[in-house]
């Protein structure tokens, strides 16, 4: 038992101010009686019977004194330390996804969380296991099964909320997924329910209860943020960005740049609810710096309201061509971007080692050893490194990709292809277009090096007099662009890994971030630095190679942004939890103190209008 | 003041009864009771050795003649019945509907009537704070009108206090008789010393316990001062139905206890509201507990 508002006993002042008014006894009306005298014997023989008769006589004063007392205790919100389910374990998925930073929920949802999940540890009883699942960018079990009330604690504190995009459906597939090999498990989700689709998940035979943070959905966020740094023939910088008003009521907010912390453009956003503003912010000349994108608005997330993009002077792209027979289309196509510094070698001179060079393009052969950069592979042959690989004839087109940005906008039906290297895929490839036989034209990123193989030669197609030719090639060389990659590098999602190239030579970085964030990471046999603590968005910087690397970190979730809290976690065709309270350990008990004091009224009115006292 | 007023046929019923007493009483004159005195009536009750100086009319000749001794024939003495009424005029009395003052009044009227009527005594005396004697051993039915208007100037006012009455009382009767005590008993001295010394002075007593209906059951309910009519004494109290029915069990021990100090000592009792009818009374109540006939 325990008292949660130890601050309501100061109301204890009441009671003398009671019992003085009490003291200041009710006006009675003079009755004149022929003798007291009977009134007397009356009195004389209650008294004989009674020996509490003194106490019988303020008996309305101490219900009232009663009444008050337990008003008073109610105001303290006293506690015991209570609950209902009869389960030895429990598995607690706690969400830390960016949205329970909102603070609609005092302080805010993550800490009502974190603060109701410290009260089921402190309420543990004998024998009974708690199992801590985190579940914010990246599912973590922060404690296995343990009884150790302790232990517990300790790895609830190192709980923290993340400014990434949460997955509650792997922390909840994990959570089921180890509940249903336990007895008596009950499984309970501390969430706010914002993204509580969970379709697929089966919870049948398994105790599971959905406890619901978070009240509104006032929230107004930057939901997207894209940077083109130094494209075009000017290498004027462009900026993207989605603005969005979740929230129920029409919003009024300034939306300002600010470079190198320098506010340089303001603009002023009139959204209604539902929202979404497009804005594109393009600067004179080219410039470098970090240019931070920041909401001047009142609303329960913050963490949305900024974010931030690396502004770099481009350059050109250097490509390599090797070609068996020299290709005239495909140099066309490729000296259609002006960025292009194109070189061309032949065939039999052609270095797989040779540095300097951002894409090298490969046509009609392929080279004994892979290329160190990015690569594109047209009419690609049989090679060792390569995965295995087989030639088909008149492979018939049945299927492509549209969504990869390589086949965006590109249709393929009706190519009649003549042979084409059929490839068994490995894992970091992607098939792009399909035949009957397997893919024709696949891409993949291995390490930071992407690759795109067409697997026959365009000359032996009728494909060169399609539209899609063109478009193909250029949207090869924008995914293979090495400055479109290097955006993509400076600008990570928060939770994502961040995977870099450090210089050669160079052992190791140290990466340095807002709230004092400091790690010291070893590069790979391939230069590639990897970065996977990604959870608070700000600015970070690499020390350690030859020029300081910059990038960001950005929430940029609609998923996050959207704070609406769930009524329910959706498990599709296999139910839903509708949101409730998980009876709480420390269970206040202030209503039966509400109720004693009506009970006592009630008896006080009655007693009152008996007038079973003298 | 409250007027004591009969009709013709109710005085005329009073007229055929007579107060009764168990109790054989030596009276002051002639009268039609009989009297433990020997006298002169037709109605013969002993002999007794004739001793020199007796009236030689009351020998029996024909008894001398068969043993040759002289004894003298007895005969029952006539006398009156001396009917004293103890009236309680205290403040307690002014209560109820009509006041029990009234009612008593009327009560002792009425038994006055039925006393001067048979040739008795009535001596009325009223206590209070003190006693007062009303009317002092009247006799005859010509009194009652003036007896009436005696008791018509009566008024309720003082505290009550029995047992002092009382001890006045037989300290200036000489000739005890039926005592009649028409009174509420709300006497903080109580009325146990008073009864015994009627009864120890040789009194046939008969208790009139007058009681209000107000009183006995009372229809009022809150939160009361009540002020005591007689001392000015106040108590506080909360009226509901548990204080009421400890009161009305208060009221009937204390009734009870009367009653039952009454009978144990041979001392007629009659509990009566002012809500009775008088006639009643007398001509019923009276007559069954033995009092009249």
């Amino acid at each position: 038992m325990g008292i949660l508002n130890l601050a309501a006993l100061w109301m204890a002042w009441t009671i003398p101010v009671l019992v003085a008014l009490y003291l200041l006894k009710l006006r009675r009306q003079d009755r004149v009686i022929p003798s007291i005298l009977l009134w007397q014997k009356m009195l004389r023989d209650t008294r004989a019977n009674a020996p509490f008769q003194k106490l019988r006589r303020n008996l309305l004063l101490l219900l009232q004194l009663l009444v008050l007392l337990a008003v008073l205790a109610a105001l303290a919100r006293p506690y015991i330390q209570w609950r209902q389910a009869s389960v030895s374990r429990r598995i607690i998925v706690l969400d830390t996804s960016a949205s329970m930073q909102a603070t609609d929920v005092q302080p805010t949802r993550f800490d009502a969380a974190r603060a109701r999940v410290r009260d089921l540890i402190d309420a543990m009883r004998g024998g009974e296991e708690l199992m801590l699942i985190e579940a914010g960018g990246r599912t973590r079990i922060a404690s296995s099964f343990t009884s150790d009330r302790g232990a517990l604690r300790a790895a609830l504190d190192k709980v923290v909320v993340e400014d990434a995009a949460g997955d509650l459906a792997e922390a909840a597939s994990l959570a089921i997924s180890v509940g249903k090999t336990q007895r008596e498990c009950e499984v309970l989700f501390f969430s706010d329910g914002s993204n509580a689709n969970l379709a697929g998940l089966q919870t049948a035979g398994l105790q599971a209860q959905f406890v619901r943070f978070g009240e509104s959905g006032d929230n107004v966020g930057i939901t997207a943020m894209e940077v083109r740094s130094g494209r075009g023939m000017d290498r004027r910088p462009q900026v993207f960005l989605t603005v969005v008003n979740f929230s129920a009521e029409p919003k009024v907010v300034d939306l300002g740049f600010y470079l190198d912390g320098t506010l340089i453009e303001t603009r002023n956003l009139a959204l209604d609810p539902g929202m979404e503003s497009r804005q594109l912010l393009q600067r004179p000349a080219p410039e470098s710096g970090i240019l931070e994108a920041r909401l001047e608005v009142e609303d329960a997330l913050s963490v949305d309201d900024r974010a931030w993009a690396v502004l770099y002077p481009g350059r050109t792209v250097r490509v390599l061509l090797a070609s068996r027979q020299p290709d005239p289309f495909l140099e066309r196509i490729l000296l259609l971007d002006p960025r292009v510094d194109l070189s061309r070698v032949e065939m039999g001179l052609y270095d797989p080692a040779i540095s300097g060079f951002d894409l090298h393009v490969l046509k009609g052969f392929s080279p004994p050893a892979p290329p160190s950069a990015n690569t594109l592979l047209v009419a690609a042959q049989v090679v060792e490194w390569a995965p295995i690989q087989e030639v088909k004839e008149r492979p018939l087109i049945v299927d492509w990709n549209r969504n990869h940005p390589v086949t965006r906008f590109c249709q393929f039906d009706g190519i009649s292809l003549e042979s084409a290297v059929i490839p068994q895929l490995p894992a970091w490839g992607e098939p792009l277009v399909e035949s009957q036989e397997g893919a024709v034209i696949w891409a993949g990123q291995n390490g930071i090096q992407r690759i795109v193989s067409v697997g026959f030669d365009p000359l032996q197609s009728n494909w060169p007099l399609r539209v899609s030719y063109i478009l193909f090639f250029e949207n090869a060389l924008s995914w293979m662009d090495v400055i479109a990659q290097a955006d993509q590098i400076r600008h990570v999602r928060a939770g994502q890994v961040a995977r870099f190239q450090a210089d050669a030579g160079v052992p190791e970085v140290v990466v340095s971030g807002p709230d004092g964030f400091r790690r010291r990471l070893e590069v790979g046999l391939d230069r590639t630095v990897l970065l996977s603590d990604t959870m608070r968005s700000g600015v970070y910087r690499i020390e350690g190679m030859d020029e300081p690397w910059v990038f960001c970190i950005n929430t940029l979730s609609r998923v996050e942004s959207a704070i609406l809290p769930g009524e329910k976690i959706d498990f599709g065709r296999h139910g839903e939890l509708a949101a409730g309270t998980v009876q709480p350990a420390m269970r206040e008990v202030w209503r039966w103190f509400i109720l004693c004091a009506l009970l006592v009224i009630s008896f006080e009115w009655w007693v009152f209008h008996r007038r079973a006292w003298v | 003041m409250a007027t004591i007023t009969f009709d013709t046929e109710f005085l005329r019923r009073l007229e055929q009864l007579q107060l009764v007493s168990r109790k054989l009483f030596r009276g002051a004159g002639k009268g039609e009771r009989r009297s433990r005195r020997r006298g002169l009536s037709v109605e013969f009750v002993d002999y007794r050795n004739y001793v020199a100086g007796d009236d030689l009319r009351y020998l029996d000749w024909n008894l001398y003649g068969r043993l040759d001794q002289l004894f003298l024939k007895l005969f029952e003495e006539e006398e009156e019945l001396r009917v004293t009424f103890l009236l309680d005029t205290s403040g307690s009395m002014d209560f109820g509907t009509p006041t029990k003052l009234a009612h008593a009044l009327r009560l002792t009227a009425a038994l006055t009537y039925v006393g001067l009527s048979a040739a008795d005594t009535v001596r009325i005396s009223s206590f209070a704070g003190e006693m007062r004697d009303v009317e002092r051993a009247v006799s005859g039915r010509h009194q009652a009108l003036r007896v009436f208007r005696a008791l018509e100037s009566l008024e309720a006012s003082g505290p009550t206090a029995l047992n002092a009455a009382v001890r006045r009382l037989v300290t200036k009767v000489r000739i005890p008789g039926l005592a009649i005590v028409v009174s509420d008993f709300l006497d903080e001295a109580g009325y146990e010393e008073g009864l015994r010394q009627l009864l120890g002075r040789g009194f046939e007593v008969a208790v009139v316990h007058v009681m209000a209906q107000d009183e006995l059951d009372p229809r009022w309910g809150g939160d009361f001062r009540l002020v005591d009519s007689e001392t000015g004494q106040v108590r506080e109290i909360s009226m509901g139905q548990t204080t009421l029915a400890r009161y009305r069990a208060a009221v009937e021990g204390f009734c009870g206890e009367l009653e039952q100090f009454c009978t144990s000592r041979g001392i007629h009792y009659l509990r009566t509201l002012t809500t009775d009818p008088v006639d009643r009374l007398c001509l019923d109540s009276l007559r069954r507990m033995g009092l009249m006939r």
